[in-house]
């Protein structure tokens, strides 16, 4: 049955990979793209919603966390919809189905005569006592996609093709930090000027200690400043490791040797 | 060689240890102080992404030294307003959603409040030339300018 799942999807085919119900009141889903300026968290959060029916703003979505988001490749080359979006499309439309046929169980009635409103399961028009985060305990979405449940038909759609409020934007405008390079590792902060072996080093020992190959960009501490000499036997003393480094006039990396 | 300089940043006092004098207040703003906000965009004092406030002059925190803000007071994106409390101008960008990659903002935040702060009453034009050296080129430009329009009603509205 795979054979007819979105390629992405049959590359992390496991719901729970997509999405989850573990937090009362909220989906959190997964993204493997990430958030370039083009609005995609937010569209991504529009077909979870539409999919789900569930209020857009009940969604969380994690994105760029490579331990726990679907491995999508690159976000490039206009593929975040087309290929991601359908992916976590068809995701959400079978767990949409699992958590139907669940209720239809334990209701005791056909699947067909069961809705969702805003995550609330409903029979014929009427609320039920069930919804996503009560029947969370016992659907378990850590099982493959089949590719046997039905997308949305589009004349059905609610949310997707209206506007969203851009979710990446108040960060943006309160000045948090929101671009990689706001961004520490483990809460390092980056080094002050000036004292550039002691920040080589702590930097180094970390990402040796991760099996990283390491670069670092130093900013000059004035302008006009350029690269006299680096310590580079004080780097490996602190480091305890064979390093060698590499310098192209003032740009220097250094690497295992 | 190294120097320590004291300034109010966000109303803050602060005294900070840099290599040398002309380290850039940009550098000492996100590196020393993690005041991330301000962003790094050209670092030629071309883009407008790291305009701040030095008292109440926008300025391009890229190319002033260190030393020439002892004693001043700074404001940056983090000094406007919070989620909380956020300033009339980033609620008017939320609501007008004026931004696109968001890269600029911090920057045209920070000269719209240096424009409003001067003149309760600008024209589209005036609005437009204030933030003549904040370079956006994703595209939200007409959103920026309503926003910064709706911000200055609202402050008018405030104060009366």
């Amino acid at each position: 049955m795979t054979s007819s799942l979105p390629s992405v999807l049959a590359d992390n085919v496991r719901l729970d990979q997509w999405l989850n119900f573990a937090t009362p009141g909220q989906v959190e889903i997964a993204t493997g793209r990430v958030e370039l300026g083009q609005g995609v968290l937010t569209a991504m959060a529009q077909i979870a919603a539409e999919e789900l029916d569930v209020d857009v703003v009940r969604i969380k979505v994690r994105s760029g966390d490579t331990d726990c988001t679907p491995n999508e490749g690159y976000t490039a080359g206009s593929q975040s919809m087309q290929a991601g979006g359908i992916a976590l499309r068809q995701a959400c439309a079978e767990a949409r189905k699992l958590f139907l046929d669940d209720a239809a169980r334990r209701l005791g009635c056909a699947a067909a005569e069961l809705a969702v409103q805003d995550g609330r399961i409903l029979r014929n028009a009427a609320a039920t006592s069930w919804d996503y985060w009560a029947q969370a305990q016992s659907v378990s979405l850590a099982i493959p996609a089949t590719g046997t449940a039905a997308r949305k038909a589009r004349a059905h759609y609610a949310i997707v093709g209206r506007n969203a409020a851009r979710i990446d934007l108040p960060a943006k405008l309160f000045g948090n930090p929101t671009f990689v390079h706001d961004m520490t590792l483990d809460g390092i902060a980056g080094g002050s000027a000036g004292e550039l072996a002691r920040d080589l080093a702590r930097d180094m020992a970390r990402d040796l200690a991760h099996d990283l190959a390491h670069a670092r960009v130093v900013r000059q501490p004035n302008r006009g400043a350029t690269l006299v000499s680096i310590d580079e036997a004080a780097v490996r003393r602190a480091v305890h490791e064979p390093i060698s480094f590499v310098r192209d006039e003032n740009f220097s990396g250094d690497r295992r040797r | 060689m190294t120097e320590t300089v004291a300034f109010t940043v966000n109303g803050r006092a602060v005294s900070v240890k840099v290599a040398h004098e002309e380290t850039p207040l940009l550098d000492v703003l996100r590196n020393t102080l993690r005041l991330t906000g301000t962003r790094f965009g050209c670092g030629l004092e071309q883009c407008g992404c790291c305009i701040v406030l030095i008292d109440d002059k926008p300025e391009k925190s890229c190319g002033r030294s260190i030393a020439s803000v002892a004693g001043r007071n700074v404001t940056t994106v983090e000094g406007l307003g919070t989620p909380d409390q956020p300033h009339p101008l980033q609620e008017a960008f939320l609501e007008e959603q004026a931004g696109q990659c968001g890269y600029c903002l911090s920057g045209i935040l920070i000269s719209a409040k240096a424009l409003l702060d001067r003149n309760p009453s600008p024209s589209r034009a005036e609005i437009a030339r204030a933030l003549d050296d904040n370079l956006c080129r994703c595209g939200t430009h007409n959103r920026i300018l309503r926003a910064v329009e709706k911000a200055a009603a609202r402050l008018r509205e405030r104060r009366t």
